[in-house]
């Protein structure tokens, strides 16, 4: 029972983390893993099978394992003196070891009951340890003033606290006239008996004169205040046909992969310009007359998504959601293999 | 300009990017932020806009940003592309970044603007600019400080929390997504400053904490309240069980903010999610919390039937503005997407089966209460600075208070369960009905209901 006794003084350590877990000794881990199960559990022999099969991604989600960020504490270094042997042969063995310490430490008993999770695809428990889950709570400030909220590049719209706000009829009014500019000015304006409805640019226009009617309109055209400028290049144009038909064959091509379609077929659109398009595209005859003409489209090409991901989006497309999709356990499992062994090699 | 809102109209800041609509996770990914977008563009249709303060909110920075999250993770966030990630493997599985949360084009700004629509919020209610601040970019519950997790990459709900902690000794954070409110949970667990309060589905269910024992730890023991539903809650059900739980929270812990999460997935034929609310039911919690007129913050969160989740986040914009608004969808940008009723509101699916019988409602509240009994009432006012180290943090946990409830027969606190490991194997026995005996036997006082297997709940009823 020797592992058995380094793991006991593990358990008094608040806070070992192994801090360069390379990714090394998967399978000596887990070897010694199920070695040190086996010595407590000689009648569980059936989760230990389980577990020896399971990749190290599920060993780790298992023990609810989180890796060490960059500010692991130095105390270890004394407390741990002796189990550092074993420390550089089986990081993931003290990672877990770890995270069950804590439940140690705070209970400030011993381990008897206290190493070894079953598998169980659901159970989690929230994780204590300031340093690496908890946020650091800031002091009550008595006075709070403008200076201590940083946010002064928050941009304004549109503001209902205003005493000089003018009352909805004028606010109409105001935005009928606007309508009547857009017109003469070929602008798209909204369909008849719809030209009151609020129009964020000339709200925009009218707040930042000062809800001043005539000051508002006499500032028109209007900038576009909250379009996207981010995800869309401000001179971006509209999709002709052309790219359209590219737009369309690349749907089908490769799947709403927009990164993929900007890169090898319109890379002079940005992937946000590809979104919003595809949005809108969604709403024309012509969508829905490509989707009549693609039922259950799957698309040719996904180069960069994972086996896993192709089947959960599959099972997805196919309608097909049971209680648990949101992370189902059988996709986990299906995919860690897969996934850490492409991930870890 | 009234400086109260009672028996006035609520003043309602409303924030909002413009390129958040832009950004999307990937092929048959669930989550789609274009959902804000419509819900935007409803906003805007149904004449709400014009009674709202409107704001564009600035990115949050990485300072801002790191004031929760590691710097670290949030500099792989920032540097990471889908056309390089193959150089990031290490830290994308250190992050838990791949599957649920892939790596998609504009992440790190997609980030950026929903923690800065959510501190742009907080900060206004500090000011005391507005009674209620809107942020339907915001509410990514599940993200932790060195993880990604459950579509969820940066917390903003943790973030603006911090904010409101600077002028608000007290925050209470309300969670009525489906899933399990975990990484807020997390982040405040050790503090008694923030309380947190989730329902949701519990059992067999992502992310998998939120059972009815975790109850928080240290300082923050008892601050830290779960409320685990069953399959197909309606209306009626979670109303009654909201106001009992919310009701006494607000009696014992008196915040001086809410922050309250809204996520949708807890509506009817919610893609992913398995109750069975109606806008009606969801907005029932908007419309009580507001009823207390502390200042109070509303974030979106899940939702993944995205028309729904638009109808219902733009009901609960007018239900903070308190505006009448027509069932009948005003013609808007999307409007082909509610086909055939273009109505507003939804229906509950008439087919579910409700499994949360009274007495289990019953059995909770009444568990829940208990546990609120334990809160020292009205916390003491002053910070208790979190320890830096865990050194210090482990000096500082309770040990009588763990000792005094040892024998009470609550056996729902962090101690007893991180004590109890030898339970969490019978979790995994009682997959096997003939060791169920055991389980049960083990904890007579707290009915291990949200934890047993689907299957067998279905044969009790």
């Amino acid at each position: 029972m020797d592992e058995e006794g380094s793991r006991s003084s593990l358990t008094d350590e608040e806070d070992y983390v192994e801090e360069n877990d390379n990714g090394e000794d998967y399978e000596a881990t887990i070897e010694e893993e199920e070695l040190l199960d086996e010595g407590d559990y000689a009648d569980e022999l059936k989760d230990l099978e389980d577990e020896g099969e399971m990749s190290l991604e599920e060993l780790q989600r298992k023990y609810g394992y989180q890796p060490a960020g960059g500010d692991v504490s130095e105390q270890n270094d004394s407390a741990n003196g002796q189990n550092n042997g074993e420390t550089s042969s089986a990081p993931n063995e003290n990672f877990d070891s770890t995270i069950l310490d804590m439940g140690n430490s705070l209970s400030g008993l011993d381990d008897d009951d206290d190493d070894y999770s079953p598998p169980d695809p659901w159970k989690r428990s929230i994780r204590v340890d300031p340093n690496l889950f908890q946020a650091s709570v800031p002091e009550f400030e008595v006075s709070y003033s403008q200076k201590s909220t940083p946010r002064e590049d928050d941009t304004t719209l549109w503001t209902k606290e205003n005493s000089n706000q003018p009352d909805d009829a004028v606010i109409d009014k105001y935005l009928k006239d606007v309508v009547e500019l857009r017109r003469t000015h070929e602008q798209p304006v909204p369909p008849e008996g719809f030209e009151t409805r609020d129009d964020e640019d000339a709200l925009c226009a009218l707040y930042r004169n000062n809800f001043d009617t005539e000051k508002a309109k006499a500032s028109f055209p209007f900038p576009h205040i909250n379009a996207p400028f981010r995800t869309v290049r401000p001179d971006a144009l509209g999709f002709d046909e052309k790219e359209h038909k590219i737009f369309e064959e690349s749907i089908e091509m490769y799947g709403k992969d927009f990164s993929l379609i900007s890169r090898l077929r319109l890379p002079y659109r940005k992937v946000g310009e590809l979104i919003e398009y595809y949005y809108q595209w969604k709403l024309t005859p012509s969508y829905r007359a490509w989707r009549d003409a693609h039922p259950q489209h799957v698309p040719v090409v996904q180069p960069h998504l994972s086996a896993a991901w192709h089947q959960q989006a599959k099972e997805q497309e196919t309608g097909c959601h049971g209680p648990t999709s949101f992370a189902d356990a059988s996709f986990a499992e299906q995919s860690t293999s897969e996934e850490s062994s492409t991930l870890t090699n | 300009m009234t400086t109260s809102a009672q028996h006035s109209k609520s003043r309602v800041s409303y924030y909002y990017d413009g390129d958040f609509g832009n950004f999307y996770y990937g092929q048959g990914h669930p989550m789609k932020p274009h959902r804000v977008r419509m819900t935007h563009s409803l906003i805007v249709n149904y004449g709400l806009y014009r009674k709202l303060n409107v704001m564009r909110p600035a990115p949050a920075s990485f300072n801002e940003i790191t004031r929760y999250h590691s710097d670290d993770y949030i500099n792989f966030l920032k540097n990471v592309r889908s056309d390089n990630i193959s150089s990031f493997t290490d830290q994308a599985a250190r992050f838990s970044v791949g599957e649920d949360c892939p790596v998609f084009d504009g992440l790190y700004e997609f980030c950026q603007l929903s923690c800065g629509g959510s501190l742009a919020a907080a900060a206004n209610l500090n000011r005391k600019e507005s009674d209620i601040a809107i942020n339907w970019m915001g509410g990514l519950h599940h993200a932790k400080k060195s993880e990604a997790s459950g579509f969820c990459y940066s917390n903003d709900i943790v973030l603006a929390i911090l904010e409101l902690l600077k002028q608000h000794k007290r925050v209470l954070y309300i969670d009525i997504d489906v899933h399990h409110g975990d990484g807020v949970e997390e982040a405040f667990y050790t503090t008694d400053r923030v309380m947190t309060v989730s329902f949701h589905k519990h059992g067999e269910y992502f992310p998998g904490t939120g059972d009815l024992r975790d109850v928080g730890a240290g300082l923050g023991k008892y601050y830290a309240l779960n409320v685990p539903l069953r399959d197909g809650v309606d209306d009626i059900t979670y109303e009654r069980i909201f106001r009992a739980v919310m009701g006494e929270v607000m009696a014992r812990f008196q915040p001086e903010a809410v922050v309250l999460q809204c996520g949708a997935d807890s509506l009817a034929g919610d893609r992913l999610g398995v109750f069975n609310l109606t806008t009606y039911g969801h907005g029932k919690c908007v419309e009580y919390m507001k009823s207390f007129n502390v200042p109070l913050l509303l974030v979106g969160g899940g939702g993944y039937t995205i028309r729904n989740v638009s109808r219902c986040w733009l009901y609960e914009t007018s239900i903070a503005l308190n505006v009448d608004v027509a069932d009948d969808l005003p013609m808007h940008d999307y409007f082909e997407y509610f086909i055939p009723d273009y109505k507003l509101h939804i229906k509950p699916i008439s087919t579910l089966i409700n499994y949360n019988t009274s007495d289990h409602i019953e059995s909770t509240t009444a568990q829940l209460l208990q546990n609120l009994k334990l809160l020292p009432h009205v916390p003491s006012v002053q910070m208790h600075p979190i320890p830096e180290t865990q050194d210090g943090i482990v000096k500082t946990f309770d040990q009588g208070l763990r000792r005094d409830h040892q024998n009470e027969d609550i056996r729902n606190s962090q101690f007893d369960k991180d004590v109890a490991v030898e339970d969490a194997g019978e979790f995994y026995e009682d997959r096997e009905p003939e060791a169920r005996n055991t389980f049960s036997g083990k904890r007579q006082a707290s009915p291990p209901i949200a934890d047993l297997p689907k299957k067998t709940r279905v044969d009790g009823e």
